[in-house]
């Protein structure tokens, strides 16, 4: 069924793509505030040779270099993520007391809203509340994107990794609950 | 003997953790007859991978002698009746008489912990060569200087009303100082601008400056003899970025592999895991964070198995030098 949440979600895969396109880990992400997008962003770890520019610390800086929001905005706002944020940006979300998570794939290696640990939740952080995260959303087209870009080598890798030998997989697993 | 050092080891999980013990079935042997019962425990028992780290046969020395005991199985792999009929099956029923016995259920990683448990039942114990927390004297010196400059850092972090954290990121292949960094969140009004991401933004502008430069005039570099320094200034602290054009080839770096942190306080999650992004070598830090902390307070996020990236950190360095200018963050 098609919600409001699967409109933005689709937003988010369109970055995502870009990223993708300009051979980044394809993860892309959209902060809403009232039903209008203020802030959108998409991975440029390769681009700036910094691990830490994820999807949602390019979106944060957008937002809050644009000189219209202070960082409260974020208590307002619900981001839309392709994938499960990471322990990082777990744990900036947090701190930025963002009001909810969207999400579509887990992300198995480094997710800190439910797949490595639960960031948004564990009660003993207790400088910042808890938030909501759910992920399920164009799931499928979140997980293709992450294995078309990791077929591909990663020319920037102290040693890249040959991988002309590996095939696209194409069926995807149900979701854990 | 081991060396007493100015700041502790932030140990694992798997480091830290005490004795933990699973039952297992064992039984006193002759010494001439060990061959026949091992053999039919190698064929005939259910062998585990679990039990790899402990030893099969314990001797046991006493004034006139020793005794052996073997260790047959896990508890857990088959039950007490069902074991019987089985040695009974192969004839051993009168030199095999089991009973239940604890062993240790991990294998031991750290020397006191192998010290500890093997007195439980023998275990082997192989020392990753990795895992040797050696300083030299010079190495402890310079550390003790990186966090006094950190410190001085988060002194005028204080003066210009931030909050008072301060860290440095150094190459210990060369000692050279790749960027100073302070909190600037009060500043930026962004709640996110902690000393550390400062600190790995200025390292990443010049990593990718260099970059570009290098792309550009490959040929010219390799022809300059003289060591050229190029420091960037950018609003919020600065970075150095020394080029030895000596040692070009040397110069790919990726991310901050290889490098040094020095922090005054335990970074929190969000630093720690941009710390694993960054591919960081080791972190030094001072005072502990009890509400955040990343690296052994809250989470252990340097030494967490599903994570693709481990890096060894040490604490308490010159803690009472930050504890002493009462910086409370």
């Amino acid at each position: 069924m098609e919600t409001i949440h699967h409109k933005y979600m689709r937003e988010a895969l369109n970055l995502a793509q870009e990223a993708y396109d300009n051979c980044e880990i394809p993860v892309g992400c959209v902060f809403v505030l009232d039903d209008k997008i203020i802030g959108s962003g998409r991975n440029r770890t390769n681009e700036t040779c910094n691990g830490t520019r994820h999807a949602e610390f390019e979106a944060i800086d957008q937002i809050l270099s644009s000189g219209e929001y202070t960082s409260e905005v974020f208590q307002r706002c619900i981001l839309y993520v392709t994938v499960e944020p990471c322990v990082m940006c777990s744990y900036a979300l947090r701190q930025l007391r963002i009001k909810h998570v969207y999400y579509g794939c887990a992300n198995e290696r480094f997710g800190g809203a439910g797949s490595v640990f639960n960031i948004h939740q564990d009660p003993q952080l207790v400088l910042h509340p808890a938030y909501q995260c759910e992920g399920g959303y164009y799931r499928d087209d979140s997980i293709m994107l992450l294995r078309k870009f990791y077929i591909r080598e990663n020319e920037k890798a102290p040693v890249p990794k040959r991988k002309h030998k590996r095939v696209l997989k194409t069926e995807i697993a149900p979701m854990k609950e | 003997m081991d060396q007493t050092l100015p700041f502790k080891y932030v140990l694992s999980d798997e480091e830290s953790r005490s004795l933990e013990t699973v039952d297992v079935y064992v039984s006193d042997v002759k010494p001439n007859e060990t061959e026949p019962i091992i053999k039919f425990i190698k064929k005939y028992c259910p062998r585990e991978e679990i039990l790899d780290h402990v030893k099969r046969i314990k001797k046991t020395s006493y004034d006139k002698g020793f005794t052996l005991t073997v260790l047959i199985c896990s508890v857990e792999s088959i039950t007490f009746t069902e074991l019987i009929a089985l040695i009974k099956n192969h004839n051993l029923d009168l030199i095999l008489k089991p009973r239940i016995q604890q062993v240790c259920k991990y294998p031991a990683i750290t020397r006191t912990q192998f010290d500890e448990w093997r007195k439980l039942w023998p275990i082997n114990f192989y020392e990753d060569p990795t895992r040797k927390l050696k300083f030299t004297l010079k190495e402890i010196e310079n550390v003790e200087q990186y966090m006094e400059k950190a410190i001085k850092l988060s002194i005028q972090a204080k003066l210009k009303g931030e909050i008072p954290i301060g860290c440095i990121m150094i190459d210990p292949k060369n000692n050279v100082i790749l960027s100073e960094s302070f909190d600037t969140r009060n500043s930026t009004k962004n709640p996110l601008r902690h000393a550390i991401l400062n600190c790995i933004n200025n390292v990443a502008s010049s990593e990718k400056s260099n970059c570009l430069e290098k792309s550009n005039k490959v040929e010219i570099i390799q022809n300059q003899k003289v060591d050229n320094v190029v420091i960037n200034f950018n609003s919020e602290s600065f970075s150095y970025q020394q080029k030895d054009d000596n040692n070009n080839e040397n110069k790919i770096t990726y991310l901050c592999k290889g490098f040094d942190i020095f922090i005054t306080h335990e970074p929190c999650i969000m630093c720690s895991m941009a710390l694993v992004h960054s591919r960081i070598g080791r972190v030094f830090y001072g005072h502990s964070n009890t509400v955040s902390g990343g690296l052994g307070s809250c989470y252990k996020i340097h030494a967490h198995n599903s994570l693709n990236h481990h890096f060894k950190v040490f604490k308490e360095l010159l803690q009472h030098k930050i504890d002493a200018l009462s910086i409370d963050c």
